[in-house]
């Protein structure tokens, strides 16, 4: 059986440039960071964070936020792709392939449900606990992963396959990959793929902290820790947010005059835990993710205009990140430009590759090539063309998009421009 | 197309440590293994019985010591289950394989928990004037938390440890789905063996209910109560596959389907821990489609044994595992896997074994094993 085309018919994103997709264009071309303070959110005293790239009106009351951001996506790429808000398909054969990450648990909830429980000398009693049997939505069930699948399938009607995935900081890139493939082999025609994630949250923070991930800068603005690349580069910023896709059979899209926003052209995955939380230094996990999205996709290295790269702006990644390239791509003045949205956008971990995919979707749409901000001191282990500090414009055809997680899971996709 | 058959299974359980001891319990009848709780020191406990892993020693049955810390115990049983599957004479078989990157692995897993409860003790600090002080959480909770907390909670460490110790490098999914994980991750492992993506793939899962945070959720449920509509008995254990290319007359995948089911529209989400009610519609759907997919492979034998995940409704002719092995979470859709394994070779039952699972929220998953045609 012939393989299908998968068209990328809908979009949705909720990031720290917001929710609109015209916004997150715009701050892209400009080269605007959307990293605020993390002392906006909650008091920082001792935690040694300076900064989080914050969803604007992200509300920290409400019970499960990656959830929020994961729906509002969701919904949002739904009305782009239909024009309103159903699913115009068969509900058999629509599918749902989601990421997610762990539990996002807001302060006030989880005081709310540590004092309750929490006996006259202060200390946490499980039967106090469990006597609460009167509260309607455990905070547990209320943080299920795959909150938003069961709420899209009920919403929208959709009988098809629905999966959530967990694959760390790749995941929901792996759920694009997998959701493109459900439809080139036919078993669903409509796919609703991508991820959401919230870990700004003091249990979040702290946890990433104490793995020493996350950037300590303290000398400058919150615009300007995330330096991804950078010689003085010393870890990421957090983010958050959602970003969907709809995917959809290239046929049945251009038959009801579908807007193409862009084509699922391959994905390559590969494994090297080396270390739970370290790539091998060879980055051969990212080399075999890398050819393979190429090789799914029937493109040589050369044929590929812009790498949206990993790039969290930890001091390993970045150079493992470019030493894979390179083995890929050629060096510099082979390979081509590459840049990290996560100087802009923070790392959103389960969400990231999802979002960055549609960066990369508005990238080739507008002709831009984001820029990696805050690359003032290029480090000699990542000399490639990062496009420092300011968008570039290009006529991109084909970009690959790179995320890689914790326990070595690593995932590259390929995407193709509007035909 | 290529055929895919499974050459072998691990399992962990509360019958034992192996596949030979799950086949013992099986050909002993399917005993009860419900035992006072061991491995939870707790004063307050909402129930006395769980079907625990007996003298689980993990140094036993992990070859890379170093690691045991890093892993829960329901990643412990993962990965053991996995490494069992894989073969007794690991490197020796890896020798003879293909490159890594035509090794993959798929699994289903828990919802991530803090087993080890390692927050209590840091929120308990950060108490000040009756409300949670965030401020004295980073100065004084921090101290007292595992450092390597986050790293324990990836519900993708079963994968990752395994992939490491086998050199695995190829592809991969870590699913979330219940007991129907395990069977969703089957499904891809076959896929990618039959597509010619993989020429070697382990698919299955692992978990544990005998936490003291899945005990508190159960018990806010009211499953611990006698006159529950829906009564628990909680678990722990697992159990994985080994796919392989396969031949004509060998045992191996037949079709796979999962579907969701819905939640009804007057029930506000969030569901319970358990499939809801209106689960048996996906169930129909993804069985239809299995069964068609059968019929193109000309297998017109619709009469197949059938074993299901635990709360789902019985088929005809069910095999009832849960009521004496208790609920290992997404564990059971690994031992399902097992269970097949055993009716197979151990029952020499030649029919289509029929296995389906269902997860938390409606996700449906059924796979059709049995002789390749």
């Amino acid at each position: 059986m012939d393989r299908r085309e998968v068209w990328i018919t809908g979009v949705g994103i909720v990031c720290a440039h917001g929710d609109d997709v015209a916004t997150v264009a715009e701050a892209q071309r400009e080269g605007r960071s959307g990293a605020v303070a993390l002392a906006d959110s909650f008091d920082t005293t001792h935690f040694d964070v300076l900064a989080a790239c914050r969803v604007p009106d992200a509300d920290p009351a409400i019970a499960d936020l990656k959830a929020d951001f994961g729906l509002r996506a969701a919904r949002a790429a739904i009305s782009d792709a239909f024009g309103e808000d159903a699913i115009d398909c068969r509900p058999d054969l629509v599918g749902v392939h989601l990421a997610s990450g762990l539990v996002s648990t807001p302060v006030t909830e989880a005081e709310d449900e540590l004092l309750a429980s929490m006996d006259a000398e202060g200390r946490y009693q499980h039967a106090a606990a469990a006597a609460r049997l009167a509260d309607p939505s455990p905070w547990r069930a209320r943080h299920f992963t795959d909150r938003v699948n069961r709420t899209l399938t009920t919403d929208y009607g959709i009988r098809g396959p629905s999966l959530v995935n967990h694959g760390a900081c790749a995941a929901s890139a792996v759920a694009i990959g997998l959701g493109a493939r459900w439809i080139e082999r036919g078993t669903s025609d409509v796919v609703l793929a991508g991820g959401y994630e919230s870990m700004i949250h003091p249990f979040g923070v702290l946890s990433f902290g104490m793995l020493g991930a996350l950037s300590e800068r303290q000398d400058c603005s919150p615009a300007e820790v995330s330096r991804p690349f950078d010689a003085t580069r010393d870890g990421f910023v957090i983010g958050e947010g959602g970003a969907v896709l709809v995917l959809e059979d290239a046929r049945r899209a251009r038959a009801r005059g579908a807007r193409c926003w862009g084509r699922v052209l391959g994905m390559g995955t590969s494994m090297d835990a080396y270390r739970v939380t370290a790539p091998a230094p060879d980055g051969h996990g990212a080399v075999a993710a890398m050819r393979q999205a190429l090789s799914k996709a029937g493109l040589g290295p050369d044929e590929i205009d812009y790498i949206n790269a990993h790039g969290t702006g930890t001091p390993l990644n970045d150079a493992t990140e470019t030493a894979a390239v390179k083995q890929v791509f050629g060096g510099k003045g082979e390979a081509p430009p590459m840049s990290s949205s996560k100087s802009a956008l923070g790392h959103s971990v389960a969400a990231a590759g999802a979002v960055e995919a549609v960066l990369c979707l508005l990238a080739m749409r507008d002709g831009v090539i984001p820029p990696t901000l805050n690359l003032t001191h290029p480090d000699p282990d990542c000399d490639l063309d990062c496009v420092p500090l300011e968008a570039r414009e290009a006529e991109l055809t084909h970009v690959v998009s790179n995320s890689f997680g914790f326990g070595g899971v690593n995932c590259s996709l390929a995407l193709g421009a509007t035909p | 197309m290529r055929r895919v058959a499974i050459t072998n299974v691990g399992a962990v359980g509360p019958f034992g440590a192996s596949l030979d001891e799950f086949l013992d319990w099986w050909k002993a009848g399917r005993p009860a293994l419900a035992r006072a709780i061991e491995s939870i020191d707790e004063p307050w406990l909402p129930t006395e019985l769980a079907c625990e892993v007996p003298f689980w020693k993990p140094r036993v049955h992990l070859p890379d010591r170093k690691a045991i810390k890093l892993m829960t115990p329901r990643v412990q049983f993962g990965v053991t289950t996995a490494l069992q599957a894989w073969g007794s004479g690991v490197d020796d078989t890896i020798a003879m394989l293909p490159s890594a990157d035509r090794r993959g692995m798929f699994t289903g897993a828990g919802v991530p928990v803090d087993e080890e409860w390692t927050f209590r003790d840091a929120v308990e600090t950060s108490i000040v004037d009756e409300t949670f002080d965030v401020v004295r959480f980073a100065e004084k909770g921090q101290d007292l938390l595992n450092p390597l907390w986050l790293v324990k909670s990836l519900t993708n460490n079963i994968l990752a440890f395994t992939a490491k110790q086998l050199d695995l490098q190829g592809d991969n999914d870590n699913f979330e789905a219940g007991a129907a994980g395990p069977l969703l991750a089957l499904g891809s492992a076959a896929r990618s063996v039959a597509c010619d993506r993989m020429e070697v793939a382990l698919a299955g899962g692992a978990d544990s209910l005998v936490t003291v945070e899945d005990l508190l959720v159960m018990d806010r449920h009211g499953l611990f109560a006698p006159d529950a509509p829906r009564t628990l008995l909680p678990s722990q254990g697992g159990a994985f596959a080994r796919l392989e290319p396969g031949s004509r007359g060998q045992f191996g995948v037949l079709a796979f389907a999962s579907r969701m089911a819905p939640l009804a529209k007057d029930v506000a989400p969030p569901a319970t821990h358990f499939p809801p009610d209106n689960v048996e519609e996906a169930l129909d759907l993804a069985t239809v489609e299995v069964w068609h997919q059968a019929k193109m492979l000309g297998i017109k034998d619709s009469q197949a044994t059938q074993i299901r995940g635990p709360r789902l409704p019985d088929g005809p002719g069910d095999i009832d595992l849960w009521t004496t092995l208790g609920d290992p979470g997404a564990g059971a859709g690994g031992l399902l896997l097992a269970a097949a394994w055993a009716l197979r070779f151990t029952d020499k039952d030649t029919r289509p074994i029929e296995i389906a699972a269902a997860g938390p929220s409606g996700e449906v998953a059924v796979a059709l094993l049995g002789t390749l045609p």
